[in-house]
């Protein structure tokens, strides 16, 4: 029996669906099973960032609606043999699945996959009351913005409000340098304010931007900051490392990076 | 019942004038009118209050037989028009600065909230609140009475929403966005963290002040 985990933040554009494409990539490339489930419905980007678009024939709509059958409309990664996506619908909307399908689709999910990764779409009304229906457990993703903190905050309000408690949390687009030079929020701050356990903490980094636009996942590429830093995440989420020596190694490496600026 | 449709009682805190409700409110206006009329002034300058034995008169309905009154030199009475009810319409208010007044006592009830709230979550409640964990920004209390919080108190705080003046906010660290005692609204500097290390706000006249 696989695990349902959720990725959501309430804000939009904090980094819902490239965490999502980085932590089932990364997954995938352990040698897991893993389905992608995106339900961002009328707004689908997970195929664009995995670069599947061109492989869609049936979405999730269909899937509920039992136009196809699951395994019809599971679309295989073109690198990661464990690796598979259920796109969502671009002609529907949010309303056209129900929580109970949502619920139904899960189950039917675990039972082949070791983990179902689902991308929530930004807001709190049915889109994410759907995305969350199914789940086990959920993963916040949030940026160092102030209004980001506080949409994560109503989430996570809404989630343990759900029944999905201790809900764990990715800090993205952090700048090291911004947070020493008291600009930006650091992570004890947001830490503080959510009082939620830390998944990972990404660093900003430009190879995010040209591996999403190329379709290929960072965490495939171990040179890159943000690649290392979902990995990390990716070891986390499997279950291979104790959290609280995670913490102490994200802030050791700030410490090195924050050295290594303060050479200068 | 007869034509007691307005009766007046004398008391030591002056006049009460007693309505039937059970009659049309208009009936009851001009009766009141008529009645005052025939006084021809014998009322001016006496106390009164209106009510009814049996239930709660409408405040719009109050307020124009206290105008008739009062167009014939009657002065409402301060206290209300508690003297002829029940002790279930006593104003929420009144039975808190009682209670707080009170030297000794069983102690009061307040709402216990075992947990912190986060943003977009609201607790209303017309006595003390006492929160066992923190107030997110965006979140808010609404208390009649007293706000406690065990924790660090960031979210928008109501105290005393009833007109309770001496209600306090009292928090383990206290930064709110916004608070208000009696009506009395504070919004801190959003820049400053002043704040923070206060832990009681009361109010002092018009003014909130930090302790």
């Amino acid at each position: 029996m696989g695990e349902v985990i959720v990725i959501t933040s309430g804000k939009g554009g904090v980094g819902k669906t490239t965490t999502t494409a980085n932590i089932g990539t990364g997954l995938a490339a352990m040698g897991y099973k893993v389905a992608l489930l995106d339900t961002d419905i009328g707004l689908r980007n997970l195929d664009v960032v995995l670069g599947l678009e061109n492989r869609i024939v049936y979405d999730i709509v269909d899937v509920t609606s039992g136009n196809c059958r699951l395994k019809q409309a599971l679309i295989k990664d073109k690198r990661l043999e464990g690796l598979h996506l259920l796109p969502a619908a671009q002609t529907k909307d949010k309303t056209a699945v129900s929580p109970e399908q949502m619920c139904q689709l899960c189950e039917d999910l675990k039972s082949d996959f070791d983990f179902v990764i689902i991308d929530c779409p930004a807001g709190i009304e049915q889109g994410f009351r759907n995305a969350i229906a199914g789940a086990d457990k959920a993963v916040v993703v949030t940026t160092p913005e102030v209004s980001a903190v506080r949409d994560a905050d109503r989430i996570i309000g809404l989630l343990e409000a759900a029944d999905l408690r201790e809900p764990k949390l990715i800090i993205n687009r952090i700048r090291p340098k911004m947070v020493r030079q008291g600009d930006m929020m650091g992570i004890e701050d947001i830490i503080d304010i959510l009082a939620v356990d830390l998944l990972g903490v990404i660093p900003e980094d430009e190879m995010i931007v040209i591996t999403t636009n190329r379709g290929e996942p960072v965490v495939t590429d171990q040179n890159t900051r943000a690649g290392q830093a979902y990995q990390n995440i990716v070891r986390r989420v499997a279950g291979d490392e104790v959290p609280m020596m995670n913490l102490d190694e994200e802030t050791g490496f700030f410490k090195k990076l924050k050295k290594i600026i303060g050479l200068k | 019942m007869g034509g007691q449709m307005v009766s007046f009682k004398g008391t030591r805190n002056g006049l009460i004038i007693v309505l039937d409700q059970s009659r049309e409110f208009e009936d009851i206006k001009n009766t009141l009118r008529s009645k005052m009329e025939s006084a021809r002034g014998f009322f001016s300058g006496a106390k009164f209050s209106i009510a009814d034995a049996h239930q709660e008169i409408p405040t719009s309905q109050k307020d124009e037989l206290e105008d008739i009154c009062r167009q014939y030199g009657m002065v409402p009475n301060p206290d209300g028009s508690v003297v002829m009810h029940s002790k279930a319409t006593l104003e929420p208010a009144r039975t808190y600065q009682n209670a707080i007044s009170s030297p000794v006592g069983d102690g009061e009830a307040a709402l216990m909230v075992r947990r912190s709230l986060r943003s977009g979550q609201r607790i209303v409640y017309p006595g003390h609140v006492v929160v066992l964990g923190d107030i997110h920004p965006g979140a808010e209390v609404v208390a009649g009475g007293n706000v406690l919080v065990l924790g660090h108190c960031r979210g928008v705080i109501h105290a005393g929403i009833d007109g309770n003046n001496s209600a306090k906010v009292v928090a383990m660290r206290l930064s709110p966005m916004v608070l208000s005692i009696a009506g009395r609204r504070f919004t801190p500097d959003l820049t400053g963290h002043s704040a923070g290390s206060c832990r009681t706000a009361r109010l002092s006249g018009k003014e909130i002040v930090f302790e």
